[in-house]
């Protein structure tokens, strides 16, 4: 018969190397309140279970019904017009572009060569339709004098319709010569 | 409707033309008028006063004289 046993003296420093019991260990991992992990994985288990559910089940239909309308379109909101045969509420994006005022014409606006100004009552145009009825190119500056290069041309005898946000002057000269033309605007 | 009222001196405004409509515009909005659009035409020393009606022959005064005074105060004349 062959004993085997481990040295006392070695056994013992690696019993001193264990600093608490298993039984501190064990009441360290529960906690104050006690908690076995089961008991943690049933309470989690439970706010799982509470959040995988309808929103209408969470907040009374009395409470949402109440939040209904209050919050404010940044868009705006048409109310009770009527969309394909049915009156309804739509989503509108308003297009700052679109004229919505009565039409002008200004004609017969005399061009030379020394720089001339018309101006447009606020807001300002927002369609500008510049017709040249002469045979000579008009140089043309918007909301301010005609620019001393790569101005914008209205050719001899043409039309330019210009969209903008808001035309409030237009000013003209000719290279040589002169001409005249007539000014659109919608705003 | 448009008016014109033509200006005197058209040297100095030859010499010196007046590019800002829009600066005329807003002295006649001050003075209770509601132009559709001004036109200065340098080179014919004249101005063109757009409307959306007729004016009445006081108004029509009042808007020469104002675009007189606007007019004098630019090239730096006394009345």
């Amino acid at each position: 018969m062959v004993f085997e046993f481990l040295d006392p003296s070695y056994l013992k420093s690696k019993l001193d190397m264990l600093d608490i019991s298993l039984s501190s260990l064990r009441n360290a991992l529960m906690g104050a309140d006690n908690r076995s992990l089961t008991d943690v994985y049933n309470i989690v288990n439970s706010v799982y279970g509470r959040l995988d559910v309808a929103l209408s089940t969470r907040a009374s239909e009395a409470t949402l019904s109440a939040l209904n309308n209050k919050i404010p379109s940044p868009l705006g909101i048409i109310a009770n017009q009527d969309v394909i045969g049915t009156t309804t509420n739509v989503l509108a994006v308003v297009n700052m572009l679109t004229p919505a005022r009565q039409p002008y014409t200004m004609q017969n606006i005399a061009v030379s060569t020394t720089e001339g100004s018309t101006s447009i009552a606020a807001p300002g145009a927002k369609i500008l339709v510049i017709k040249n009825r002469g045979d000579t190119d008009v140089l043309i500056g918007i909301n301010g004098a005609v620019p001393a290069t790569n101005p914008l041309v209205v050719r001899a005898r043409t039309v330019k319709a210009i969209p903008h946000r808001g035309v409030t002057q237009v000013n003209y000269r000719v290279a040589s010569g002169s001409t005249t033309i007539d000014i659109e605007y919608y705003n | 409707m448009s008016y014109e009222i033509p200006l005197p001196m058209p040297e100095e405004l030859q010499r010196k033309p007046i590019t800002n409509a829009a600066e005329l515009h807003r002295f006649l909005e001050e003075q209770g008028f509601k132009p559709l659009s001004v036109a200065i035409d340098n080179a014919g020393a004249k101005v063109r006063v757009f409307f959306e009606r007729e004016l009445a022959e006081d108004e029509k005064k009042v808007l020469f004289e104002a675009v007189l005074d606007f007019y004098r105060e630019r090239i730096g004349v006394e009345r």
